[in-house]
């Protein structure tokens, strides 16, 4: 086990290299000049050429792409070329808020997804599965920001129970977590139900009940361990998504995430930032993945006798 | 049954959204009433003889006032609270009450007044003798005196960044500690409404040099950007990263003290969400109300929309340098067949209006200047007709024009463009750009653009600043003229426009070289934009700047 973290860990580093160099020759082949940006409509083709200078534009790629690698294996990504502040501080001055909403958008799907879907499945064609099927299906088809814009007006301008916008008091977190871990909720919800029906039908359960087990043991402990491996698939993929922001959430509910930050950060062509950022996402994107296979181990021993 | 239960409860859950829809919009229609571009009823005018006082203010009785702390939710936060660090509207609304200018330009007619100089003196268009006053502290309790002024401003000359403001100062000689001589690289007399400008606000030389001195230039002046010093009416308290900027009042400062006693800027970036939280109570300031959204505003019993145009011009440029649009003719018959009140209404929803001109009507010495005589009609096709013909196109021709992603306005306003110009035979095909590459390609001579759609905001109230980088012939491509417009007489206007220093001399010089910039046609004039605030009604005391600059120091509640 722990030669196979050891080696999925140094697997890492090719992919993260992948990553730099992608990012890297996206920035550089992408038309523009970041100068002409930091200066805007109006500036002396004298003083474009100061900036240049400072920011080492004209350096040859290799160097270019060299120092930044360097750097990077220091953790030092430079300054934002808009604000002058390190990329660090940018970065984690808006990071954990991204980290809070995706692992509270995570476990509010996973707490109305799996219970849910496990009562629907062992109540099949049930009055309750349909209803559950269909507000499921509802909750996955609703956009994230539409939802969000919907519960804004309800339960923040007219019922005047939660703040509009904002972050940092729990208050402010429920209507984005909801919003954001509805859809998610859902998906996991379906996942739970169909992969708990195929358990239910298989030879062990009907072992199970047949030699007395309680109908609950044979639920939670035989059928729902087998039935959680794609469920837990499904978490990790969207909590790792979420890392990389959800742009349009954050932008109603004003939430001080990476998301909007990175997307405003290339639209500046702030090269420094969108490295930065990138490449933290995907080291985290890649950790979660990791997190998610060993979980599997925990969860099926079958797969963890071939974790070498 | 299962059938007519599913459809029941589909039913029902639509009707839950369209409910929460529709309660949004739905409120006192009274209010709606309020005439556009009244400031609210009860703010007062600058008071007579305070009009050029920074502090000109509180006149709501201070002990009546319930509310001391002032949350505005804006849509970017500043990139730099070091005046000089950055040149974006975000940053100059912060920096306004930050710093103290030398000068101060009032918001009712952008006319210049003495603020952090007591009095000043043209020894010519190229010389301003200055007299500082003497009761300026800055937050951190440094006296002010004149080797600041001479430290920021000399700074601010040399910076990349606001060189479009302040590159045209050589130097400051002090003479003593409160009188000092401003020298310029030319003759500029617009100089007063630069060093009105945030940009040229002033800081303590001793507090940054000791700062820079220890932490070396870099990190000192990122530091300085996070923890800034002026002698501002509020004085920086903290910033929250993407969140917010909070001030509090400076109680040493020179001029009125504000009631206001804690001053948030917060970031809420989408309009509808900051007009819900002033609605709410949450706010008292939303910036920047989505054209779409104005009625809401209007109808909500909470809120009172404020509403000023503003200093934003947006225009279709033609590229002077490719044919056919090197031909002043075709230029015009495109003005003529464009109907811009059409497209104005159409696209921006009411907000702003048709721009009667290359300048804002807040410019000061604005002259309007509307496109041709286009009748009932908004445009003349019969001489758009003709003149195609006299410049040798009587069947049109083919016309690219480009817009920037994502200013899906801009795309709205491409696509009417290509409607109506195919009604003279020109055949217009739509491009879009990322704004770097749009910037990028404009700016060069032999640049393949033809037609494009972008926007100048006269940040100093001054005519100069609005014609002189985008119509003279020395700042062809990326110094402001995309046009690659060139015109003697223009050159020769906009040059005296920068000698004479009786401001009474100047506005017939402006209002001459409108005129041939709307004949010679280097634009189309589309928009003149607007100031569109929503506040909560108990707000009084403010008067909206059209540059963008307000002065939340003069607000009060009650």
């Amino acid at each position: 086990m722990h030669k196979y973290i050891l080696r999925r860990l140094l697997m890492m580093i090719p992919v993260l290299i992948g990553v730099m160099f992608i990012i890297f020759v996206l920035d550089y082949i992408r038309p523009g000049c970041p100068s002409r940006v930091i200066l805007g409509e109006a500036a002396s083709p004298e003083a474009i050429a100061r900036v240049r200078e400072e920011l080492r534009l004209d350096d040859p790629f290799l160097i270019r792409f060299g120092s930044f690698v360097g750097n990077a294996l220091t953790l030092d990504f430079g300054r934002s070329w808009q604000t002058n502040r390190p990329v660090f501080q940018e970065i984690f001055a808006r990071f954990p808020n991204t980290m809070q909403l995706a692992g509270m958008s995570v476990i509010f799907a996973l707490l109305m997804g799996v219970p849910l879907g496990i009562l629907s499945a062992t109540k099949q064609y049930s009055i309750f599965d349909i209803i559950a099927n269909f507000t499921g299906l509802l909750a996955a088809a609703i956009p994230n920001f539409w939802l969000g814009m919907m519960m804004v007006i309800l339960f923040g301008v007219n019922l005047r129970i939660f703040p509009t916008s904002g972050w940092g008091t729990p208050m402010h977190w429920v209507m984005p977590v909801v919003a954001i871990g509805a859809s998610s909720a859902a998906i996991i919800m379906r996942m739970t139900r169909s992969s708990m029906l195929e358990c239910i039908r298989s030879d062990y359960i009907r072992t199970a009940r047949a030699k007395g087990q309680k109908e609950s043991v044979v639920i939670f402990k035989h059928a729902l361990r087998n039935a959680l491996i794609p469920v837990t698939t499904v978490a990790g993929l969207t909590f790792g998504a979420l890392l990389g922001g959800a742009v349009l959430t954050e932008t109603i509910f004003a939430i001080p995430g990476l998301g909007r930050f990175m997307v405003e950060a290339i639209s500046q062509m702030d090269q420094p930032l969108v490295q930065g950022g990138v490449l933290l996402i995907a080291i985290s994107f890649s950790l979660v993945n990791l997190l998610v296979d060993i979980l599997y181990a925990f969860i099926d021993p079958r797969i963890r006798s071939q974790y070498r | 049954m299962l059938k007519r239960f599913l459809a029941v409860l589909a039913i029902l859950v639509m009707a839950t959204f369209v409910l929460a829809a529709c309660t949004g919009g739905n409120g006192n229609d009274e209010q709606a009433g309020t005439a556009p571009g009244d400031p609210p009823a009860t703010t007062p005018a600058d008071p007579p003889g305070q009009t050029g006082d920074i502090s000109a203010a509180p006149t709501g009785p201070a002990g009546d006032t319930t509310r001391t702390d002032f949350t505005i939710l804006v849509a970017a936060l500043p990139v730099s609270m070091d005046p000089i660090q950055s040149n974006d509207n975000a940053s100059s609304m912060v920096n306004n009450m930050l710093y103290s200018t030398l000068i101060y330009q009032s918001s009712v007619d952008l006319s210049v007044h003495p603020s952090l100089a007591e009095s000043w003196e043209f020894v010519d268009a190229q010389t301003l003798n200055m007299v500082l006053r003497r009761d300026v502290v800055f937050h951190n309790g440094d006296p002010m005196t004149a080797h600041d002024i001479k430290f920021s401003i000399e700074r601010g000359a040399v910076s990349d960044q606001v060189e479009i403001i302040l590159g045209m100062i050589d130097s400051v000689t002090v003479h003593n500690d409160y009188e000092f001589t401003i020298h310029l690289d030319f003759p500029f007399a617009p100089i007063l409404s630069h060093l009105a400008h945030p940009a040229a606000g002033i800081l303590p030389m001793n507090h940054l040099q000791g700062i820079l001195d220890s932490m070396g230039e870099e990190d000192g002046l990122a530091h300085f950007a996070d923890n800034p010093v002026g002698a501002g009416p509020f004085a920086f308290n903290s910033i929250v990263l993407g969140d917010a900027v909070t001030l509090v009042r400076n109680n040493n400062y020179w001029g009125h003290l504000p009631v206001i006693e804690t001053l948030i800027y917060r970031l809420v970036p989408d309009p509808s969400s900051r007009l819900m939280a002033v609605e709410t109570g949450e706010a008292q300031f939303a910036q920047a109300v989505a054209p779409a959204d104005i009625a809401v505003a209007e109808a909500s019993p909470n809120v009172t929309m404020m509403r000023r145009p503003n200093m934003t011009i947006h225009y279709i440029g033609f590229n002077n340098n490719r044919a056919p649009f090197d031909d002043y003719r075709v230029r015009q018959a495109i003005h003529y067949a464009l109907d811009t009140r059409g497209i104005v209404q159409n696209v921006f929803m009411g907000a702003g209006a048709p721009a009667q001109g290359p300048l804002s009507s807040q410019v000061w010495g604005f002259h309007p200047t509307p496109s041709f005589d286009l009748g009932s009609q908004g445009a003349n096709f019969e001489r758009a007709q003709e003149l195609l013909t006299e410049a040798g196109f009587p069947d049109g021709f083919d016309a690219a024009i480009w817009w920037n992603i994502p200013n899906t306005q801009r795309s709205t306003i491409a696509e009417m463009v290509q409607f109506q110009l195919g009604q003279i035979g020109i055949n217009v095909s739509i491009h879009s750009y990322e704004w770097p590459q749009i910037l990028d390609e404009t700016e060069r001579a032999d640049g393949e653009h033809e037609m494009f759609i972008m926007a100048w905001g006269t940040v100093t109230g001054d005519p100069d600043y609005g014609l002189f980088p985008l119509f003279h012939s020395s700042n062809h491509g990326g110094a402001g003229n995309r046009t690659f417009f060139s015109n003697d007489e223009i050159d020769r206007l906009l040059d005296a426009g920068r000698l004479e220093t009786d401001p009474a001399a100047r506005l017939p010089i402006y209002a001459e070289a409108m005129e041939v910039i709307r004949d010679q046609s280097p634009w189309v004039f589309l928009w003149e934009g607007e100031e569109l605030h929503a506040v909560s009604n108990d707000m009084n005391g403010l008067i909206l700047n059209p540059a963008g600059h307000h002065n939340f120091a003069t607000v009060w509640f009650e």
